[in-house]
This record gives structure tokens, C-alpha cells and sequence, in this order.
């Protein structure tokens, strides 16, 4: 007599057990398959996960270091205020240029007649962390703009750096200064209703980047090494020999700062100098990325140095972001 | 074992992990933030009250599987799909068979428990991982990940008598009361 199959408890685990596994091998090959399980678990977690980290952005603010404030230090305030000075006279010169630009362009409309406003090439979607990564050992979360919202693979996400601590007994209660856009990260997969970031501190994340050397004593400025029409020297660091250096950031082991590796060291860069981003066709240039914090000589290549760089935007009070979509790209242009 | 409520808490569990967790992640290692494994106290805490070891094997599944649906990044990148259930599994089923040898009401029982079930989920997990993109992970990652594993575990150890004093309260919603049996 035939003995009739009864579905058992074990049968059910070890049915589930070899699922795992399979899925574990199908997804080593085919990473993308993940992602779309793992999106559809986000769409079915992120309409309840807003309130939690709501709470959490919330108290992080309100207990962490506050968003943007510097370290209360007398160097690094002095640092800070070299900084802006440097940054004073860079404007004040853009200021002259634009000017200079507009005359010219009020004789050519007075000539020609007026053209239409060029468009604004990025348009920024605003967007919600809803949900951080459950396990500490990547950098990402999940937000609640997806595909219909304009969410692309490889877009940047960025937040507005507000000046909350300094100005504070300056402005009324809930008002802030907006100091300038920061590189959060990038869409690492996105689907109808939801993204996920890779934020820029995860490994996995990498920015086409440029430093921008700050002058700080004007007096003494330190020496770099530059090639000017296929000949190198040695000059000192002014604004006519300052030319970003053009490199690639990306998430360091540490999970809480970037590094940057392989960069000479004759230009001398030095904690403090500012790093942003470098137009790649998605993202657009000059978001503030974050600051040198170490330099450090590199083992392995000779002449080398890498730099570890405290990201500018407070990832763990991450709430309010958006997402940068061009407007047009090179080929539909 | 009463699955519904069980999946409900599970899902509660998974929730809390990927948002409230951010409030209590202790930062400034040089590996990286810490913070509790929450499910996986939940599969310890499932493992030591249940009267079956395929009901522990099986809620720890569940756990694992929905807290695989949530990471985003890991060694070297995607992480593969499957791992985390399997190493929970695991987890659960030295629990079941380790428990008859401890006194599973004491404190320092389940703090033990809790960080040995965490340290064997997250350093095979993170092993695994490691191994299923070698091609991608460096040595100095790995080595930055696995201290990171043991702080998540000392971390879970430590909040896992909170999370018991808490699981009592609503312990009949999932686990049913053991029948009174003759001569008991």
C-alpha cells in the first residue's frame, strides 16, 4: 500500500532552507536579482518605517552634534574663518565677472533683441529617508521617491546645509540660513515607489570629485607643483595657480568618512581644503562633498598620499533630501 | 506557536530595526557605528521559550529572511540574498539544543546566548559574504567588519534582558502555555 506524503513542519524548514541557499547562489551571479526582491520588501516596509525614522531623525538632531556646526576649538575657528575670508574675495571676484558678463549681454540683447532664459539644466525631486539599512556594515536607506517620481539609478541625492548653530540668537525660532547643497549619496537601485541611497560613506558609493586648496595666508602660501603648457614647477598657491584637482571619492572602511586614494603628493593638500563634486553629466559640480580631515602618506605607491575627508552633510540625522534629475542629457539634448 | 502574532512582531521587530536603532548606534569605533541586532534577540528569545526545535529553526528563518530583505550594503558591495536566514537557522538551532544545559531564566543566561547566537550570525554572515565577493573585498575590510560583528553582538548581549522584560508581557501571544501535564 502506498504510504500518502504529509507536509511537516520540517518539511516546510528544510523546503525553505534550500530555497535560501539557491536564492543565495542565484543572487552571487545575478546581483540584480536581489534588488528587486529587496525592493519589494522596502515598498511593503517603507509606509510604516516613515514614522520611526521621523522619531529618530528627530532626537538625533536634538542630541547629536548639531547639523553643520564647527568644533568650538580656537584653531578651528580660525581655520573656519580663513576659510570664509578665501571665500569672500573668490565671490567678490565671480561678482566683478558676472557683472562684467551681464554688460555684455544687456549690449547684445539692446543688438539682437532677447533670447529666452537658458533652462535650468537639474531639477531637485524632494524626498524621505524612510527606512536606514537594518545592518551597521553598508551606508544606505531607502527613500519614499521612486521611479515615477524621477528617482534614476546613479542620481545624486543632496540635502540643504542649514546654518542652525552659529546665527541661532540672530534668527527667529524655526528659521535657518541655507549655507549651500551637500552630496548625501546616490541612487543605488530605485523602483516604482521607492529608491535606495548608497550614502557617500558606504564603499560601494563613488564621486567623480575635485579638491579645491584653500588659501589661508595669503602671506605665506605653501608650494605646488603645476603644469603649465607641458612643463612642470614648483610655484606658490594663489588664485592664478589653484586648479581643482580632479579625483574619485568613495566610502571608506570606517563607514563614516570618505577617502580618496592615489592623489600626488606635490600638490600638497592639507586638512581643511574643501572637496565637491565634478560635473559627470548627472551630477552637477561644486555640491560640497565634505573636508580634508588626514592626509596620509601612501604605503604602497611611492610619492602618493590618500585623504580621509569628514563628510559635510549629518548622515545620521538624514531626513529631508533631494533628488537630482537632469532636466535634459547630452543625448536628447 | 501562534504564527500570526509571531509574523506580526517579526515584522514590528524589522521596523525598529531599520529606523529607531539609528537613535541608540554607538559611533566612533574606528571600524565603524555599532547597534543591536533586534530580530535576533527576538529568535533567541523564541528559541529558548518553544517546546519544538523546528518551531525555533523556523520562526529564526522568518527573522532572518526579513531582515535580509532590509540591507542595503555589505562586504563588497550587493550582498547576496539567502545568507542571513541560514546563519540564523544555525543560530536558533545551537540555542535549542544548548538551552537544556543553562538555566535559561537568568540574566546572564540570555545575555550569553544572545551574543553567541549574534557573534555566530554576524561573523558567518560577514564570512560569507567576504567570500562570495572576494574578488571585491580587501583584508583590512574584512578585519574592519568582523570587529564591527563582535561590537554588534557585545551590543545585542547587552540589550537582550530589556528586550526579554518586554517579550514577557505579551510571551502567550506567541508562544502558547505548556499543557499541565500529569504529576506537574
Amino acid at each position: 500500500m502506498r504510504r500518502r506524503f504529509e507536509l511537516s513542519k520540517q518539511h516546510v524548514l528544510v523546503g525553505l532552507a534550500c530555497l535560501c541557499a539557491v536564492a543565495a547562489a542565484a543572487t552571487t551571479f545575478a546581483p540584480r536579482l536581489g534588488g528587486t526582491v529587496r525592493a519589494a520588501a522596502g515598498t511593503v516596509l517603507a509606509p510604516f518605517a516613515d514614522a520611526g525614522m521621523y522619531v529618530t531623525a528627530t532626537a538625533r538632531r536634538r542630541i547629536g552634534r548639531p547639523e553643520m556646526v564647527p568644533a568650538v576649538e580656537h584653531a578651528a575657528l580660525r581655520r573656519r574663518a580663513d576659510y570664509l575670508l578665501a571665500q569672500v574675495d573668490h565671490l567678490q571676484k565671480r561678482l566683478a565677472d558676472q557683472r562684467d558678463r551681464f554688460r555684455q549681454a544687456r549690449a547684445f540683447a539692446r543688438l539682437f533683441g532677447d533670447r529666452p532664459a537658458e533652462q535650468i539644466p537639474f531639477k531637485l525631486i524632494p524626498a524621505r529617508v524612510v527606512m536606514r539599512q537594518a545592518l551597521p556594515y553598508g551606508q544606505g536607506g531607502a527613500l519614499n521617491v521612486g521611479g515615477a517620481g524621477g528617482a534614476a539609478v546613479g542620481a545624486p541625492v543632496t540635502m540643504r546645509s542649514l546654518l542652525t548653530g552659529e546665527p541661532k540668537e540672530l534668527l527667529p525660532e524655526r528659521w535657518g540660513v541655507v549655507r549651500g547643497t551637500v552630496l548625501v549619496g546616490r541612487i543605488s537601485a530605485s523602483w516604482a515607489f521607492g529608491a535606495r541611497v548608497a550614502l557617500v560613506t558606504d564603499p560601494s558609493c563613488k564621486v567623480q570629485a575635485q579638491v579645491r586648496r584653500v588659501i589661508r595666508d595669503p602671506d605665506n602660501p605653501r608650494q605646488v607643483r603645476i603644469v603649465r603648457e607641458g612643463f612642470a614647477r614648483t610655484v606658490k598657491l594663489s588664485p592664478d595657480y589653484n586648479d581643482p584637482i580632479d579625483v574619485i571619492a568613495t566610502g571608506g572602511d570606517d563607514a563614516r568618512s570618505v577617502v580618496i586614494r592615489q592623489v600626488k603628493a606635490d600638490h600638497n593638500i592639507l586638512p581643511g581644503d574643501v572637496v565637491v563634486t565634478r560635473a559627470d553629466g548627472v551630477c552637477p559640480e561644486r555640491l560640497l562633498i565634505g573636508e580634508v580631515a588626514e592626509v596620509v602618506a601612501d604605503a604602497e605607491h611611492s610619492g602618493f598620499v590618500w585623504l580621509r575627508v569628514d563628510p559635510a552633510a549629518e548622515l545620521d540625522a538624514l531626513r529631508r533630501v533631494y533628488v537630482v534629475k537632469p532636466v535634459w542629457t547630452k543625448a536628447s539634448r | 506557536m501562534r504564527w500570526v502574532a509571531f509574523a506580526i512582531l517579526a515584522y514590528v521587530a524589522v521596523l525598529l530595526q531599520t529606523t529607531v536603532t539609528g537613535l541608540i548606534r554607538i559611533g566612533g569605533f574606528a571600524f565603524g557605528g555599532i547597534r543591536p541586532d533586534l530580530p535576533a534577540t527576538l529568535a533567541v528569545f523564541v528559541a529558548l521559550r518553544v517546546r519544538d526545535g523546528t518551531d525555533a529553526m523556523l520562526a529564526a528563518l522568518v527573522l532572518g529572511a526579513a531582515l535580509d530583505m532590509t540591507v542595503v550594503g555589505g562586504p563588497g558591495g550587493e550582498t547576496a540574498l539567502g545568507v542571513l536566514p541560514l546563519t540564523y537557522v544555525l543560530g536558533a538551532a545551537v540555542v535549542y539544543y544548548v538551552r537544556e544545559a543553562l538555566f535559561a531564566e537568568r540574566i546572564t543566561t540570555q545575555v550569553i546566548l544572545a551574543l553567541g547566537f549574534a557573534l555566530l550570525v554576524h561573523a558567518g554572515w560577514v564570512s560569507a559574504q567576504a567570500l562570495l565577493n572576494a574578488g571585491t573585498m580587501t583584508w583590512a575590510a574584512y578585519r574592519a567588519m568582523l570587529l564591527q560583528a563582535v561590537g554588534v553582538a557585545a551590543y545585542t548581549g547587552a540589550v537582550m534582558p530589556l528586550v526579554v522584560a518586554a517579550l514577557r508581557r505579551c510571551e502567550r501571544w506567541i508562544v502558547p502555555a505548556a499543557p499541565l501535564r500529569r504529576g506537574s
